[in-house]
C-alpha cells in the first residue's frame, strides 16, 4: 500500500516549496436533470505555506464547490489540483483518502459532528479513520492526548464528555476545528464557519483560528461577509465560477 | 476501529436496531423451539426405544430361535456383552376381571436376565418410592402402605404370585393403560379409577392360538395370571398393548416349549426339540451398538454350525436397537429434518429485517457518511461499519434467540399448562391492562392526539378481550391443555435443548443479518461525498 508522504519538508524544491495546493484551470459542471450547469469555469488559484485565503462570494458562485475539489471530495471535469507539486488525478484511491486524512482538515458551516459520539471521540474519530485498528491501539493515547490537548486550547477541556446535543452552537463549532486539526494537516478548508453562528461567537471562532494561522497553519476559508474576507492574508472573489478579483490584506 | 465504535453507537443510542435484535432473536428462538421439541421428541422415543429393547436383538421370524439358553451362555463368556435374555413375542386376547376383552402384545420374559438387559424393574408402576416409576406429589400410591407396595414390587419383579397355600401362580405385568384402573392426569401421572387397582386378587385370562406344527390343528391355549404390577415405559402405544408373562407361560402359548422330533408316521424319534424364542434381546458392556451386533452375529452363527441348526438368512436378522424401531423412529426424524429445514427460511426473514432497517438507517446516516468521507474513511471503512452493525445485529439477536429459546424449551411444561389453563391472576393481570388502555385512551381524547389513542384502543382489546375469554373459558370450564399428556405419547412435551440447531440456527442468523447489511453497507460506501454533506 502506497503512503502519501506527510513530511513537508520532502516536498519539491523549487516554487512548490511554499505553495501547498494549487489549482489549474479549473472546471466543474453539474447536471440538474437535462439542464447542464456550469458550476467552475476555470479557476486557477494557489495557498501557499501558511497562508490564510479566502474565497468570497455571494451564494452560487461556486466556492464551495472549489472548496470541496481542493479536498478532493469532488473531481474537477477539466483541470487539475496539486498537493505540494503532485497532482490528485495521479494519486491512487489510498493515496488521495490519506491526503483528505491528514493533510487536509474540513470545517464546514453545519459543524457535521456525529449525534452519536461525545466531545473527545468525535475529535478522535478523525485520527481513527486513518488508521487500521492495530495501528489505532498503538497510538490512541497519543491521538487522545492530541485531542485534549485542542480542546483544551479551545476552552472546551470540561466538555470532552458532552455529546453534540449538549453544547452551543459556537462549542460545537470549536469540536469541529479539534478534529480539523488533529491530524496536523497543511491546510484547512473552511466552509463558512461563522455561517450558523451569531457576530459575537463568530468572531470568537476567527480568532480562534487567527491565532492557528499565526502559529503556521495555511487556511483556504470560504465567505459570503466581507468583514470576515478583512482578516485574511489574501482574498479571491469569485462570481459565477471565475476568480474575479484577488486583493491582498494590508 | 472508528467503523466499530460507530456501528456500537449506532446500536446504543437508536430504537430501531434494537426491534432488529429484538426480531432476529424472535427468527432464531423459533427454530429452537420447534427442533428442541422435535430432537426431544426423538430423544425419548429413542430412550424409550433402546430401554425397551437393548443393544441389539437376534430375531428369527415366528419360528423362533433354537435353545436361546444355550445361546445365551456361549454368548456371556464374551466380555463385551452385559447381559442377555431370551423373549417370546406373540399376540393374545387377554379377559380382565371386568369383563373387557381385548388384544395385547405378549412379552413372555425371565424378569431377572430381561432386567439386566431393559432395566424392567424399573419401569414397575407399583412400587415403594424411588425404586420405579416417578411419583407426583398428588400421587395415589402415597395412600397405600409401604409393605404392600414392596410385596407388590417384590410379585412384579419374579412376575409369579405366591398365594398363602403356598402355591405359585404365574403372574402378568400389564402395561399401566391397559386396564381402566388408571387414568393419566394432566400432571403425566395416574389417578385411580372404577375401583380397580392393586392389589388385584381377580385372575385376568391371555387366550391366544399357537403357530401350526407338523401334524397338529392349533388349538386356542388359555391361561390365568395373576396381575401382580403393572409398568409404565414411558410409551403411550407401549403402555397401552403390552403384558409381561413368565417365559415359561409364553412358551406354552407359542408351541415353544421342548418337543420331541417325530418321523413321518408320527412316531417319536427320540430326538428333543430345546426350547425356542421368538427374540434374544443383547445388552453390551458400553461397545457401540453396531460393534456390538458383528459380535453377536458372529458367535450366533459360530454356535448355530457347531449345534447343527441352520440359519436362514430370508428371515435370520441380528440388528441394532435402531434398526429394528427404524420404522417407529425414522418419520420422526425426517418429520425434525423438514421442520429444519422448512423453519430455516427464518433465515430470510432475519435478511429481509436487516436490510430494510440498514437501509432506512443508512439513508438516516447519509450526513455522517459525509462527514467521514472528508475525513479520509475509504468506501470499504464505510462498508465495514454497516457490515459490523449487521455481525453486532445478528450476534445480539441469535444470543437474545438462543436463550429465549433455551427459557421456553425448559418451562415448555409450565407454559403449555399456563396456555391450556391459565391462572385466574391472568384475568386480573390482562384486566389491568385493558385499564391502562383505558386510561391511556382517555388522555388522547383528552390531548386531541391519535397516538394514544389507538395505543389504548390495543391495550384494551388485548386486556379485556384475552381476560374475557379466559375467564368464560375457567367459568365454564373449558380449559384445554395444548399438549395433554392424557393423548401424547409422553407425560410431558419434550424439553430437550438441541444444542447443535441453536448453534448452527445463530450461526445462520448472523451470517443472513451480515447479508442483510451488506446492500445497504455497499450503498453507504457509495455515497457521493458531497451529496451527503449537504443532505439533512
Amino acid at each position: 500500500m502506497t503512503e502519501v508522504n506527510m513530511d513537508s519538508t520532502a516536498s519539491s524544491t523549487s516554487n512548490a516549496a511554499t505553495t501547498v495546493l494549487q489549482a489549474t484551470g479549473l472546471h466543474r459542471t453539474y447536471r440538474m436533470g437535462r439542464v447542464e450547469v456550469p458550476v467552475l469555469r476555470g479557476v486557477d488559484l494557489q495557498v501557499q505555506e501558511g497562508e490564510w485565503l479566502c474565497v468570497l462570494g455571494s451564494s452560487g458562485s461556486g466556492k464551495s464547490t472549489l472548496l470541496h475539489q481542493l479536498g478532493d471530495l469532488d473531481r474537477p471535469d477539466r483541470g487539475h489540483i496539486a498537493w505540494r507539486g503532485r497532482s490528485l488525478t495521479e494519486m491512487r484511491r489510498r493515496e488521495r483518502e490519506t491526503y483528505r486524512n491528514r493533510a487536509i482538515g474540513f470545517v464546514f458551516q453545519s459543524y457535521h459532528l456525529m449525534p452519536e459520539l461525545n466531545v473527545l471521540e468525535n475529535v478522535m474519530v478523525a485520527s481513527m479513520v486513518g488508521h487500521d485498528p492495530f495501528a489505532w491501539r498503538s497510538m490512541r493515547a497519543e491521538a487522545s492526548a492530541r485531542a485534549e490537548e485542542l480542546l483544551d486550547a479551545f476552552g472546551l477541556g470540561h466538555r470532552f464528555e458532552h455529546r453534540p446535543a449538549e453544547l452551543s452552537g459556537g462549542e460545537r463549532q470549536r469540536v469541529a476545528m479539534a478534529r480539523a486539526l488533529v491530524n496536523g494537516p497543511d491546510v484547512v478548508l473552511a466552509d463558512e464557519p461563522t455561517g450558523n453562528l451569531d457576530t459575537k461567537t463568530g468572531d470568537g471562532i476567527l480568532d480562534v483560528l487567527a491565532e492557528r494561522h499565526r502559529l503556521g497553519l495555511s487556511m483556504v476559508m470560504v465567505t459570503h461577509d466581507p468583514t470576515i474576507a478583512a482578516r485574511a492574508d489574501r482574498v479571491v472573489k469569485m462570481v459565477d465560477g471565475v476568480v474575479v478579483e484577488e486583493t491582498l490584506s494590508t | 476501529m472508528y467503523a466499530l465504535l460507530l456501528a456500537f453507537r449506532y446500536l446504543r443510542t437508536r430504537m430501531i436496531p434494537l426491534v432488529a435484535i429484538g426480531a432476529v432473536g424472535l427468527c432464531v428462538a423459533l427454530v429452537v423451539v420447534v427442533v428442541g421439541v422435535m430432537s426431544g421428541f426423538l430423544h425419548q422415543m429413542e430412550k424409550a426405544g433402546k430401554s425397551l429393547i437393548g443393544d441389539v436383538v437376534v430375531t428369527n421370524g415366528l419360528r423362533g430361535l433354537p435353545d436361546p439358553e444355550g445361546f445365551i451362555a456361549e454368548l456371556k463368556q464374551n466380555e463385551s456383552i452385559a447381559a442377555a435374555t431370551p423373549l417370546v413375542d406373540t399376540f393374545a386376547t387377554i379377559r380382565m376381571p371386568y369383563d373387557e376383552v381385548r388384544g395385547v402384545q405378549v412379552w413372555g420374559i425371565d424378569p431377572d436376565s430381561f432386567d439386566e438387559v431393559t432395566g424392567f424393574a424399573q419401569t414397575l408402576h407399583w412400587t415403594p418410592e424411588g425404586s420405579g416409576t416417578d411419583w407426583s406429589e398428588q400421587d395415589f400410591r402415597r395412600d397405600l402402605s409401604p409393605e404392600l407396595l414392596m410385596g407388590l414390587e417384590a410379585e412384579g419383579r419374579a412376575l409369579a404370585r405366591v398365594e398363602a397355600d403356598g402355591t405359585v401362580r404365574p403372574g402378568i405385568c400389564l402395561g399401566l393403560e391397559i386396564s381402566i384402573g388408571n387414568k393419566r392426569n394432566n400432571e403425566g401421572t395416574y389417578d385411580p379409577i372404577n375401583r380397580w387397582f392393586m392389589p388385584i386378587q381377580e385372575p385376568v385370562v391371555l387366550t391366544t392360538i399357537p403357530p401350526e406344527t407338523l401334524n397338529t390343528t392349533p388349538e386356542p391355549v388359555s391361561i390365568a395370571f395373576a396381575p401382580v404390577n403393572e409398568f409404565s415405559s414411558g410409551l403411550f402405544m407401549i403402555d397401552k398393548e403390552r403384558v409381561f408373562v413368565p417365559l415359561a407361560e409364553a412358551r406354552r402359548m407359542t408351541n415353544m416349549t421342548p418337543a420331541e422330533e417325530v418321523d413321518e408316521e408320527g412316531l417319536p424319534t427320540g430326538k428333543v426339540f430345546p426350547a425356542r424364542s421368538s427374540k434374544i434381546l443383547i445388552r453390551g458392556n458400553g461397545l457401540p451398538e453396531a460393534q456390538v451386533r458383528e459380535i453377536v452375529d458372529a458367535a450366533y452363527r459360530r454356535w448355530a454350525e457347531r449345534e447343527g441348526y441352520a440359519i436362514n438368512p430370508m428371515i435370520f436378522r441380528v440388528q441394532t436397537w435402531r434398526e429394528n424401531q427404524a420404522s417407529f423412529l425414522q418419520p420422526v426424524e425426517n418429520e425434525r429434518e423438514l421442520m429444519r429445514t422448512l423453519f430455516s427460511l427464518v433465515y430470510l426473514v432475519c435478511a429481509g429485517l436487516v436490510l430494510a432497517i440498514f437501509h432506512a438507517i443508512v439513508t438516516e446516516k447519509t450526513r455522517d457518511i459525509g462527514v467521514l468521507r472528508a475525513l479520509g474513511a475509504t468506501r470499504p471503512g464505510i462498508a465495514m461499519i454497516f457490515v459490523q452493525y449487521g455481525v453486532v445485529i445478528g450476534i445480539l439477536g441469535a444470543i437474545l434467540g438462543v436463550l429465549l429459546g433455551w427459557v421456553v424449551v425448559h418451562n415448555i411444561a409450565l407454559i403449555n399448562q399456563a396456555i391450556g389453563d391459565p391462572p385466574m391472576a391472568a384475568v386480573f393481570v390482562l384486566g389491568a391492562v385493558g385499564l391502562v388502555g383505558l386510561w391511556r385512551f382517555a388522555s388522547g381524547f383528552r390531548s386531541g392526539f391519535l397516538a394514544p389513542r389507538v395505543l389504548g384502543t390495543g391495550l384494551m382489546l388485548v386486556g379485556f378481550g384475552l381476560g374475557a375469554a379466559i375467564w368464560y373459558i375457567k367459568a365454564n370450564g373449558l380449559s384445554r391443555v395444548i399438549w395433554d399428556p392424557a393423548v401424547y405419547y409422553f407425560a410431558e412435551p419434550p424439553n430437550r435443548m438441541d444444542w447443535w440447531t441453536a448453534l448452527t440456527t445463530a450461526i445462520g442468523a448472523v451470517v443472513f443479518s451480515v447479508v442483510g447489511a451488506v446492500f445497504p453497507a455497499a450503498r453507504a460506501a457509495d455515497v457521493d461525498p458531497v451529496e451527503a454533506l449537504r443532505h439533512d
